[in-house]
């Protein structure tokens, strides 16, 4: 007896035990879910797999068996746990493909379960009832039945006594019973209500470190955002590439400097861009890459979306990220500058030749003054042979070329002021076509038309030429392979409405025009308006300065003219020159100052010439001389001023201005008219420049003689010179 | 008379003493040996572990199994009703004591413990007393986690009164992980 029924007892506690397991596994297995979809790193799949397989274990023991029987009979629950596994089969898959971290789809999984939790924790609390009153059923009646056979054996009168006193035993046992139940679960009840505290304390702190976690990733977010706008915002080009120069991404700045999409130039080699990547890279050595420490800034070609060659300055900075090297670019483009920089050389360049063949006509001047000097003076001595004459008379002329050439080399050495002549442009034409027709190739075929009757101009004549060959040069280049070159010249009229019509900055006048024309390649609209600017030009570099059609312009404007470009791509271009015409019609050229006014001869005046070159010296001093004058001669400003206080009777001095010493020509000439105010000097140079300078002590009336000085125009300005102290002299 | 006592006792003694040193002997050298042999590393998942009192290890102070290396104990039958299951089932898997043998188990306790963390303890002797089988699979299928798998220890329980009760049924546990002997 006592062994069934303690045996009942402990049945009855199994069956409590299981009932309440399914209960509890259920909790633990949502717990573990809850971790895994919020990504808690000690819980992983097998984990959640390992609280299934025990739940559905704890599930199976209400199937079948003893135990099995009892648990439904006691919970009265078949249909709830047919529904709880039928739940569980349709949620086991989504289950077994959850992603760790899943939050959404894992919560949504606990919150089925947690439904089934009620119901699995009613079946639990029906159970420990059931087994109650199962018990004290089963106990009641087995203890009642047996005292009934004892009191059938003895005695019916002592049966309700004792059937009393049993009861009231029983009645406290099954009190004490029912004690012990309530206490196992209250027990159970307790442990249950730790479970779910725990678990949701536990999803609480997950979901706290999920929410810090996502703030930071929040804040990382921003940061790279904010990285990235900085980048993209830079007004340099900024570059990444990888280190086998693959570009990983490119800027606004950058994008636009080379004219490429982002898409174009993402994935590229950076070589598209810069070509000598590679081969710097090479050079340099592979670990350091092109550039060494990084940072520093080189000048590379680069190459634009459009072809477009570009120079490009690039500072480079090394990142390293994860044992991965990157490069970052950053890019300037210095095209313009690189260019601007280019002229400013070229000008420099030219203005060091200008300096030199300044310098080298200005002793070769020297050297032709005395050739010249000496051949006029021979000429002079009157020679009666007739063949000597004209000897001497070509001489003249070959040297007086010579000082025409230095004239010109001053003049592109910009050495020389515009000396206006009137000049017969057909002539001055005809000439520049004779000898430059030989410069050209044969495939070119220069026609001339030349309007007779041709106003007459007042230009530099040296200008002028050097503006036609100019032109003629130009329009050579632009038909390398051949074509015709028209030079033309003809009298315009511009009147108020032509120069309305024609929209130009052209003074109504008569013109006489200059026209070249060329069939080449012609010149883009968009480069037409800037063929005169200074430095333009579309060839390369080397072959012109771009100085040459902008000094023409200035010359130009200089003269009350204009200068005019019609230019068709492949058909040709035209360059029209406006020179003002001279008003009077048929006024002539006078030739040069041969043809002078009638000359006195000396009268025993003292000159002071003052020549540092001996030779000139020697030849002026002939020349004077042999014009019955008194010549004192000085090699310095300070030798003179010397010779000037000793001799103060001197009626006029002659000067080079540049000299040796102290004392310049045009200083001379201050402390010499410190000392008598009214003493005229003729300056004489090889730099016409220096002449011209003003402050310098010259005076309007100053005569200023340019270097090789002829005999008839020296003789002459010492005439002029001397005149108002003669006519005064006369007069007195 | 008091000498006969005397030479009673030393020959009791040394009837006591001598197999008493042999077995000394004979248990400390043999069983070690034994050990490194019998003892091969799991090359499959771990799905047992003895620790405690045993004298044969082969991760540290514990012995591991996988599957295939309780199946080299070699398998049993055994047929009985289960206060879990309907009418009789046949079970098939190791016997206990071939496990405890190959161990060395020298204790008398068993602190068993299952997957889910159930703990109960058993009495070494019941393994060989009652022949108990470490079961892998019942009525010829295989027993995973969700049914008591994998070792479920199996006890003839319609053969012997005394184990048709609850205190019997605690030490089926099922999902059986690992055990300490003492």
């Amino acid at each position: 007896m006592r062994e069934f029924r303690s045996d009942r007892a402990e049945v009855r506690g199994t069956v409590l035990w299981l009932a309440t397991e399914v209960d509890r596994e259920l909790l633990r297995l949502m717990d573990t879910l809850s971790r895994y979809s919020l990504g808690d790193p000690e819980v992983e799949h097998d984990d959640l797999m390992l609280r299934l397989d025990l739940f559905w274990s704890q599930l199976s023991n209400f199937r079948s068996g003893a135990v099995g029987d009892r648990l439904r009979q006691a919970s009265d629950a078949g249909d709830t746990l047919d529904a709880v596994l039928a739940a569980l089969q349709e949620i086991e898959p989504d289950l077994m493909a959850l992603a760790h971290g899943d939050t959404a789809t894992g919560l949504a999984l606990r919150d089925r379960l947690s439904g089934f939790s009620r119901s699995l924790h009613q079946i639990s609390q029906r159970v420990d009832k059931a087994e109650q009153a199962y018990l004290f059923d089963v106990s009641f009646r087995t203890e009642r039945s047996l005292w009934l056979l004892a009191g059938l054996l003895a005695c019916m009168a002592v049966s309700c006594a004792v059937l009393i006193g049993f009861l009231m035993v029983e009645t406290r046992r099954s009190r004490r019973m029912f004690a012990l139940a309530t206490e196992a679960e209250s027990q159970v009840r307790a442990m249950n209500d730790t479970l779910e505290l725990r678990v949701r304390d536990r999803t609480a702190a997950l979901e706290a470190e999920i929410a810090e976690r996502e703030a930071a990733q929040t804040e990382r977010r921003r940061a790279e955002e904010r990285f990235r706008l900085i980048f993209e915002a830079a007004n340099v080009g900024n570059i990444v590439v990888d280190d086998a120069g693959q570009v990983e991404a490119a800027n606004a700045a950058a994008l636009r400097m080379f004219g490429y999409g982002a898409l174009d130039l993402v994935g590229s080699g950076i070589d598209m861009l810069i070509p000598d990547w590679g081969t710097e890279r090479a050079a340099i050595g592979e670990t350091r890459g092109p550039f060494g420490s990084a940072g520093h800034d080189r000048e590379f070609a680069a190459l634009a979306g459009d072809g477009r060659e570009m120079t490009v300055r690039l500072s480079v900075g090394e990142i390293t990220q994860e044992g991965r090297r990157s490069l970052i670019l950053s890019i300037s483009d210095v095209t313009e500058q690189k260019r601007l920089e280019d002229q400013l050389a070229r000008s420099q360049r030219m203005d060091a030749i200008g300096q030199l063949t300044g310098g080298v006509a200005h002793d070769f001047n020297n050297l032709l003054a005395i050739i010249l000097g000496n051949l006029e003076l021979l000429r002079e001595m009157g020679d009666e042979e007739a063949t000597s004459t004209v000897l001497l008379d070509r001489s003249i002329d070959a040297a007086l070329r010579g000082s025409e050439l230095t004239r010109n080399m001053l003049s592109f050495a910009r050495r020389a002021p515009l000396e206006p002549t009137e000049v017969d442009l057909n002539q001055l034409v005809q000439n520049i076509k004779n000898w430059i027709s030989r410069t050209l190739p044969s495939s070119i075929d220069v026609e001339t038309s030349l309007l007779a009757g041709l106003w007459r101009i007042k230009v530099d004549a040296s200008s002028a030429e050097s503006a036609l060959i100019n032109l003629i040069l130009n329009a050579r280049d632009a038909m390398p392979d051949g074509g015709k070159l028209t030079i033309e010249t003809s009298n315009v009229r511009v009147d108020d409405e032509y120069v309305e019509l024609r929209g130009e900055e052209i003074e109504p006048s008569r013109y006489v025009l200059l026209a070249v024309s060329d069939t080449g390649q012609g010149i883009e609209p968009e480069d037409l308006g800037k063929v005169f600017d200074p430095f333009f030009t579309t060839k390369p570099v080397g072959t012109g300065t771009g100085l040459g059609l902008s000094m023409l312009d200035g010359f130009m404007r200089q003269s009350s003219g204009t200068a005019r470009v019609y230019s068709e791509v492949g058909v040709g271009t035209t360059f029209e020159l406006y020179f003002k015409a001279l008003s009077g019609e048929g006024s002539r050229t006078r030739t040069r100052a041969e043809g002078a006014a009638p000359r006195t001869e000396g009268q025993g005046e003292t000159l002071l010439v003052v020549e540092d070159n001996e030779g000139v010296l020697e030849v002026l001093r002939t020349m004077l001389l042999g014009e019955g004058y008194r010549v004192l001669s000085a090699v310095s400003g300070d030798h003179a001023l010397e010779v000037f206080e000793a001799e103060p009777d001197i009626a006029l001095v002659l000067t080079d201005i540049v000299m040796p010493g102290q004392l310049q020509g045009t200083q001379l000439a201050k402390e010499l008219r410190a000392r008598r105010p009214d003493l005229p000097v003729i300056f004489m140079s090889g730099y016409a420049s220096e002449a011209t300078v003003h402050g310098n002590g010259l005076r309007p009336e100053d005569v200023r003689l340019m270097k090789p000085v002829r005999r008839v125009e020296l003789l002459a300005a010492v005439d002029r010179s001397l005149k108002p102290r003669g006519e005064s002299d006369t007069k007195a | 008379m008091r000498r006969a006592l005397v030479r009673i006792a030393v020959l009791l003694t040394a009837l006591i003493a001598a197999p008493a040193i042999g077995l000394t002997e004979t248990w400390t050298v043999a069983p070690q040996q034994i050990a490194q042999a019998a003892l091969p590393k799991p090359e499959g998942r771990v799905i047992l572990t003895i620790s405690g009192a045993i004298k044969n290890t082969n991760d540290g102070d514990t012995a591991v199994f996988d599957k295939d290396m309780l199946l080299q104990f070699g398998t049993h039958e055994l047929r009985t009703t289960t206060s879990w299951t309907d009418g009789v089932k046949v079970f098939e898997g190791v016997r206990a004591s071939d496990v405890m043998d190959a161990v060395g188990a020298y204790g008398t306790t068993i602190t068993a413990t299952a997957i889910n963390d159930y703990v109960v303890e058993i009495p070494v002797a019941d393994f060989e007393k009652y022949g108990v089988l470490f079961a892998f699979t019942m009525d010829g299928v295989e027993l995973t986690r969700r049914d008591r798998g994998p070792i479920w220890p199996v006890y003839p329980r319609d053969d012997f009164s005394e184990l048709r009760n609850r205190a019997a049924d605690k030490k089926w546990i099922w999902q059986l992980v690992s055990m300490e002997i003492r």
